[in-house]
């Protein structure tokens, strides 16, 4: 059975070259769901088991932080790795984030190596 | 205008084809430019704020723009829609994120960005200086266009 991932980012762009980078990877992920904000990120955890969160900071509604926050305080998702997926580059806020639990951090651009070592890394999936 | 705001881009743009646009690029020498109107109908276009403001615009031909967004998307994408725009933005804010971790000032921010069609569309700073970073590719020019201004540290602070 396949790995489930969520991606949450608000460019439809972002999330469709995750989706086809993540299966140039050859990691076994059954399912991609897709969220547009923290919001709908929430919603989507809420009706779903997931077995890793990618996310975006940048978002409206609801960011990346506010949503790393709520992830790790509701119990049922508390235990889900997030690796944050931007091009935000200041290391104070990845250490602050990283402080809060996220479980990695790529740096976009990003190559399918750096998303396979992270699936590796995170998932412990061999590829 | 400060080099040291100019070189991070330099570094960005390659950075940013060499990893997610796989298309043969060629960046050229940074020149000032001379007039406040975009050269071509496409524009992506990010704010910057905090330690230093301005904008930067990613600049390209319908051509280019499709041909972008086509190697981002690893799909051929024929017309300049929804999702041609989303690519467009996309660049822009990979090549902006990327230069601003490599500014000498940390505390800057980067907008979302916004893609208009239209060389009218575009309204850059007026009497600031821009300077423009050509790019080409096989199907024509992009050309990042950066205008940025530091601001000064307030007396006492």
């Amino acid at each position: 059975m396949g790995y489930k991932i969520l991606i949450v980012d608000d460019s439809s762009v972002t999330r469709a070259v995750l989706k086809k980078t993540i299966q140039m990877t050859g990691v076994d992920v059954s399912t991609v769901y897709e969220a547009s904000n923290g919001n709908e990120a929430l919603q989507k955890l809420n009706d779903n088991e997931v077995d890793l969160i990618l996310a975006d900071l940048n978002m409206p509604q609801m960011n990346g932080i506010e949503m790393v926050e709520k992830v790790f305080e509701n119990p049922k998702t508390a235990e889900t790795p997030i690796i944050v997926v931007s091009t935000e580059a200041s290391t104070a806020r990845i250490q602050l984030l990283k402080e809060k639990g996220i479980k990695g951090y790529i740096h976009k651009p990003f190559t399918p190596e750096s998303i396979r070592n992270v699936l590796e890394e995170v998932l412990g999936a061999s590829c | 205008m400060d080099v040291r705001y100019i070189n991070p881009f330099l570094g960005s743009i390659k950075n940013v084809f060499d990893t997610m646009i796989n298309v043969p690029f060629n960046v050229g020498k940074p020149r000032l430019k001379e007039d406040n109107t975009p050269l071509y109908d496409v524009s992506g276009i990010i704010g910057l704020s905090g330690d230093v403001t301005g904008c930067v615009v990613i600049n390209l031909s319908k051509e280019v723009a499709l041909q972008l967004a086509s190697a981002l998307l690893y799909e051929e994408i024929t017309e300049l829609d929804a999702d041609c725009t989303d690519a467009i933005g996309e660049v822009a804010n990979m090549i902006s994120g990327n230069a601003k971790k490599d500014f000498p000032e940390g505390n800057v921010s980067i907008s979302v960005p916004s893609v208009v069609i239209g060389k009218h569309q575009t309204v850059y700073p007026s009497k600031k200086p821009i300077i423009s970073i050509p790019c080409e590719t096989n199907a024509g020019r992009m050309i990042v266009d950066v205008c940025l201004e530091k601001i000064p540290v307030a007396a006492g602070v």
